[in-house]
């Protein structure tokens, strides 16, 4: 699927103001909430067979919308439901409401299933990883409104150009294609989609695909001609910024991990309580 | 010649006020046109062939701290940037965006209005989508339509859209388009005479241009026919209708045969071909070029059966050697041919008498029963027909059609609708019963009959 449009952008002032944090929340607990949010997509997106592209634009959806709304006004566990289902849709491979809806409960009922997962104490209290028809029908609900609520939001643009399949045209022009190279560049791409900076929404796919390029070269030890990136169209500095934010997922999610080992405040009422806590820190 | 969009008085007295409106207008349009064209080039300078604004800003805040960065906007987003893939911006409001004028569709939809963009006076098209019977959220059929239409744009002879407003509901969703003025049916409907060979050329160079184009960005329409071809006054074709388009690939997805209006649709699809590809698109083409040379609907069956047999009546029964592999497509095996090879040449020539070889030569090139060896899009751009005298005519110099005043609602000729869509989330790949399922049924064309049945 080919297109000649490029990927709408987070504008500046867009960056500098976030609705999250105009509505009262810290920036730490917004850039934990993305983070958290991102990962339980990603990890609920593979176990949902879903291939890499449908949950990297359920993910960039995601990150968008949170661009323009605020997480105290639409919580964050319907808007990843919904960002996986509208995504899916996008992308010709629909995924069914119930097994996204039974997949993230499982996900976060489930200790060290993944990042995500909260408190252990609710699995030790014996509550199962199914949702019962009651919580089904609430959360689909929620996530259908939700849906149109991204879409509302994006005004409908939901193009989402991917860097994947750029890299294997990079590397095959710059004659260094191989399986462990292409490896390391989808791992650098998935990681980018956590990263704090939210790569996706400030660079295009280009830029992306070369900085991965660039780091998986780079750790493969293939040796490519001096200022390669300029064939794409990338510069120089745009590509230091990305490498740098590329480099810098897999520390920035360790310290996410450390900070949240009990899981972020995933419903409403927890967020409310770590914005209260959070305030009266502050004062 | 009517235009029903402009057919009352008060829709003259409209115009008129319109038009001084739009002179005032004018210089706060210019403005506007100047700020977007200097959005445009920074939007542009985004792209990362220089260093985007917003990595820019990023970079500051990474570096500094977190602190939300004091300045604050200076300038809005251009309203003509919406759609460029520029920003990230949010759905307006039909009520305070749009003030509309009337229905286009005649009662009959209620769907497709005219209306006025409140801040520039320009005249747009808004459509409805149906979304209040939607079970499972926002329909992937909607989503298409929007995405394909959006990838799409950009061409010449594509409608343009120009963004999506939603009403007080979540349900309550629109798409804005330019206004065109005629659709070529309701033309060919009411036109005293049908188009010059010349200008018949242009319309279909258009057509098969912006056929090309969406092909070339892996889309099908397909629902191409004369209803969802729109001509504006300045003899330009505008594709319309995404509404059963999408994206395909190679090799092509599963996909639904529940496409193209029955006299447009190709005779794989009525043969129920699994899979399917551009070639579909093509045939419509075929029909639609028959129909601007005669203005009547070139193959108007009453049903599958009858479609297909009007479609071998004209071009022949196919054989082994002209559509290798066609018997062993689902529904053909229930089909019975005729003895008489007779009827296995097609009778175009002497349907159109006075078309030049060429022409008759394209008309079967799209018209070719084996979608294997249908004329691609490109390919027929580049057809004798459209270099033989007489020329295609220059799109401007095309007859324009005023409208009358106080003309009355048009008498409407029947004509099948697109297949079922929007009713039920398309399954792709499965296929209701299929056409012929449990049918028994004759359809008798000149000289032979189609027998079906299990
Ligand atoms: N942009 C437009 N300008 C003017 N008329 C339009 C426009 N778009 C659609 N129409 C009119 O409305 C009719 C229905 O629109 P269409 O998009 O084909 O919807 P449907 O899916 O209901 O067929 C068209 O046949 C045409 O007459
Ligand atoms: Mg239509």
């Amino acid at each position: 699927m080919v297109s000649l449009l490029s990927n709408p952008l987070a504008t500046s002032d867009q960056l500098a103001s976030s609705p999250s944090q105009s509505d009262g929340l810290t920036p730490d607990l917004e850039v934990s909430l993305r983070w958290a949010g991102s990962t339980l997509i990603q990890s609920a997106g593979i176990l949902l067979r879903l291939p890499q592209p449908t949950i990297a634009t359920a993910i960039i959806l995601f990150q968008r919308f949170y661009l323009l709304a605020s997480f105290r006004s639409f919580p964050v566990l319907a808007t990843c439901h919904a960002a996986l289902y509208l995504a899916s849709k996008l992308t010709e491979t629909p995924a069914k409401p119930r097994n996204i809806i039974n997949v993230t409960k499982y996900l976060l009922k489930t200790p060290s299933a993944s990042p995500v997962s909260p408190a252990q104490k609710e699995a030790a209290e014996g509550e199962g990883a199914y949702v019962d028809e009651h919580m089904y029908l609430y959360h689909r609900t929620r996530l259908l409104d939700m849906e149109t609520e991204i879409l509302k939001a994006l005004g409908y643009q939901t193009h989402t150009g991917l860097p994947y399949t750029l890299t294997i045209n990079y590397a095959q022009t710059l004659d260094c294609l191989s399986k462990p190279l292409l490896l390391r560049c989808f791992g650098y791409l998935t990681d980018a989609l956590l990263s704090p900076s939210m790569l996706y929404l400030t660079h295009q796919p280009n830029a992306l695909a070369a900085a991965a390029l660039y780091l998986a070269a780079r750790d493969e030890k293939v040796k490519l001609p001096e200022g390669w990136w300029e064939m794409f169209d990338v510069d120089r500095e745009d590509l230091g910024f990305l490498v740098a934010g590329m480099k810098s997922v897999e520390e920035f999610v360790r310290s996410q991990k450390e900070a949240w080992g009990d899981g972020v405040p995933w419903d409403e009422k927890e967020l409310e309580d770590a914005v209260r806590k959070r305030l009266h820190g502050a004062e | 010649m009517s235009s029903r969009w402009t057919d009352t008085a008060e829709d003259l007295a409209e115009a008129t006020r319109l038009k001084e409106e739009k002179a005032a207008k004018r210089a706060a349009k210019e403005r506007k046109r100047r700020e977007a064209a200097a959005a445009a080039a920074a939007a542009a300078a985004a792209t990362p062939t220089t260093s985007p604004p917003a990595s820019k800003r990023q970079k500051t805040r990474n570096d500094a701290s977190d602190a939300i960065a004091p300045e604050r906007a200076k300038t809005k987003e251009p309203k003509l940037l919406r759609f460029n893939g520029a920003t990230i911006s949010a759905c307006r409001h039909v009520e305070t965006s749009y003030e509309r004028l009337n229905h286009i569709e005649e009662g009959s939809y209620g769907i497709v209005s005219r209306a006025r963009d409140l801040e520039t006076a320009e005249i747009v098209a808004l459509k409805r989508l149906k979304l209040e019977r939607e079970t499972d959220g926002f329909p992937i059929t909607s989503l298409r339509e929007v995405t394909t239409l959006m990838a799409s744009r950009e061409h010449p002879n594509v409608v343009r859209l120009r963004e999506v407003v939603m009403g007080d509901t979540l349900k309550d969703v629109y798409i804005v388009m330019d206004f065109v003025e005629h659709d070529l049916k309701t033309l060919c409907e009411d036109m005293a005479e049908p188009f010059l060979l010349s200008e018949t050329k242009t319309l279909l160079q258009q057509l098969l241009s912006a056929t090309a184009y969406l092909h070339s960005h892996w889309i099908l329409h397909r629902d191409l026919k004369t209803s969802n071809l729109l001509l504006n006054n300045r003899g330009q074709i505008k594709i319309a209708d995404f509404g059963l388009a999408r994206y395909t690939g190679d090799p092509a997805p599963p996909l639904t045969q529940l496409v193209v209006t029955l006299w447009y649709r190709a005779p794989e699809l009525l043969l129920g071909a699994t899979t399917y590809g551009f070639e579909i698109d093509l045939w419509s083409i075929g029909c639609i070029f028959g129909e601007l040379l005669t203005r009547n609907p070139l193959l108007q069956g009453k049903n599958e059966i009858d479609q297909l047999s009007k479609i071998f009546e004209l071009l022949g029964v196919p054989t082994e050697s002209t559509w290798p592999g066609f018997r062993r497509l689902p529904n053909a095996k229930s089909l019975t041919f005729p003895k008489h090879s007779a009827t296995t040449g097609s009778l175009l020539r002497t349907k159109f008498p006075l078309l030049t070889k060429a022409g008759v030569d394209l008309l079967g090139a799209l018209l070719r029963l084996d979608p294997k060896s249908r004329i691609s899009a490109d390919d027929a751009l580049m057809h004798e027909f459209f270099r033989e005298e007489p020329r295609p005519k220059a799109a401007e110099m095309l007859p324009t059609f005023p409208s009358k005043a106080g003309q009355e609602k048009r008498r409407k000729a029947f004509s099948p609708g697109a297949p079922v869509r929007g009713d039920a989330p398309v399954l792709e790949g499965v296929v209701g019963g299929g056409v012929f399922g449990g049918v028994e049924e004759e359809a008798a064309g000149a000289g032979f009959s189609l027998r079906m049945g299990r």
